[in-house]
């Protein structure tokens, strides 16, 4: 103990000698590797990559430490409270700054309307098709569905060309058909149309085999598009695209 | 017994003249007119309660008393108004006007329909593909009530194009306001009823989800006051 405190004595001593500051206390750092003797290279050699390393200790320039910054005179004042206009413009401030920007898209399930948007202009509006609402019960095997659109705020995780629709367990027991046991029963390759967009759980946003029932609220939870509006959209996002759903 | 029958007659046509006006009244988008307009502070407190309600990823809806309108609004970015008129506010069985102080936070607890049960077709019997509901649902309620989770009942009135047939339904609304045993009375809920129109209503009930919120100004509990610390400008 004694050893190692006269040892970073004199340290200290030396160092105030040299004009430098003390480093930051801190975890114990590796003392620099020592220099190696080295022939010297040719001044046009190439194979010479990295820094040149001194050739001794003692004509290697002294570090430069930095000093820290000096320190920040404390205010003795309290934090002001803010006056109620100052409160009430900080708010709408925070309000606004929530707002989205750049390339997104709201659908609207009431309607059943698709608009993508940049900042706060409607680049295309489209009608589509969202959940049904409606109520599937799995008596037999205590299960049930409700197949709605989920609200909120969602993003486009994946974009898929011609996208191949696995079909869930629901899709048979809601035309009253038995549930393939076989992967390739469950293939639906046309179904989804030219483009699907993934919104995250099983929820897509994509194409239809019945653009008919476009409008109204049909789905088991996706979001159905026509293939011309589908085509636009898919074409205007990108993954990370914020999407929402109101 | 004929002085019981002319008293009968007399109280019906007093109940019908009396729905008549209120009718005619409950016509007039009365609460905008009487409403006042809502201080800075009011208007603070309704932007820090929102403020919460933007940061959830959920949208959430502003039931605008004051104002007469329905606000779709997520990530504090209104992303639909509906227009509305407010037919009658009873709190606690009494008739009262929306104030701009007044706030209340609710959740939907119930859409006031169950959701339509989807039974399998039989095999045997082919269905009409005009009549299939997965093609064609059938239409969204035109009139419902919601709860939530506190005690407060909204009722969406959708109303239908001008004709005799709504001209009946409103006169028969504003009867039964009239009723000792009508809706609200002697009640410890807050009850309001709304009137859109009849697509407008189908909208907001299709939109509508379990647990939304909804933050309604106009009535709520008591009437917030601001800090004394706050300098009001």
């Amino acid at each position: 103990m004694v050893r190692k405190a006269s040892r970073s004595l004199l340290l200290c001593m030396l160092l105030f000698a040299q004009g430098r500051t003390l480093p930051q206390e801190g975890p114990a750092q590796e003392p620099p590797p020592p220099a190696t003797e080295t022939a010297p290279a040719p001044p046009d050699s190439s194979q010479i990559v990295g820094d040149e390393q001194p050739s001794s200790p003692e004509e290697a320039p002294a570090p430069e430490i930095e000093a820290p910054p000096p320190p920040r005179p404390k205010k003795n004042k309290a934090k002001k409270p803010l006056t109620l206009q100052e409160k009430h413009d900080e708010l709408s401030k925070d309000l606004a700054a929530l707002a989205p920007k750049g390339i997104y898209l709201l659908i609207d399930t009431g309607t059943n309307r698709l608009y993508l948007m940049r900042d706060r202009c409607i680049l295309r509006a489209a009608t589509c098709s969202t959940g049904s609402g409606r109520f599937l019960p799995d008596l037999p095997r205590k299960r049930e569905w409700t197949f709605d659109t989920p609200k909120g705020e969602f993003k486009i995780r994946r974009k898929v060309v011609n996208p191949i629709w696995v079909k869930p367990d629901w899709a048979f027991i809601e035309e009253g058909e038995s549930i393939p046991k076989r992967r390739e029963d469950r293939l639906a390759p046309e179904e989804l149309g030219d483009y699907a967009m993934d919104l995250g759980d099983g929820y897509l946003i994509h194409g239809t085999l019945y653009e008919r029932s476009l409008g109204m609220s049909v789905t088991h939870g996706c979001v159905r598009l026509g293939a011309k509006d589908l085509e636009a959209v898919f074409k205007a996002v990108k993954i990370g695209t914020p999407v929402f759903i109101y | 017994m004929s002085r019981k029958s002319a008293f009968a007659r007399a109280a019906l046509a007093g109940l019908l003249l009396g729905a008549i006006a209120t009718f005619v009244v409950l016509r007039r988008p009365v609460w905008r007119a009487r409403a006042a307009k809502p201080t800075l502070s009011q208007e603070t407190d309704l932007l820090e309660m929102e403020y919460t309600l933007a940061l959830s990823k959920k949208p959430y809806l502003i039931l605008n008393l004051l104002d007469s309108r329905l606000d779709y609004r997520l990530g504090g970015m209104t992303l639909k108004s509906l227009p509305l008129e407010v037919d009658s506010i009873r709190e606690r069985g009494r008739t009262s006007l929306p104030e701009p102080g007044r706030l209340t936070l609710l959740s939907v607890e119930d859409r006031g329909a169950p959701p339509e049960v989807i039974v399998p077709p039989d095999p045997d019997k082919p269905v009409d593909p005009l009549k299939d509901p997965k093609l064609f649902p059938p239409d969204p309620p035109t009139d419902y009530t919601l709860l939530f989770d506190r005690p407060f009942k909204l009722r969406v009135f959708g109303e239908r194009q001008e004709g005799w047939r709504s001209t009946m339904e409103g006169v028969g609304r504003a009867v039964v306001h009239w009723l000792p045993w009508g809706p609200g009375r002697g009640s410890s809920e807050t009850r309001i009823q709304v009137r859109v129109p009849a697509a407008e209503a189908q909208e907001i009930y299709r939109a509508l989800f379990r647990l939304e919120r909804v933050l309604v100004v106009g009535i709520g509990e008591k009437e917030s006051t601001p800090p004394s610390e706050v300098n009001v400008k």
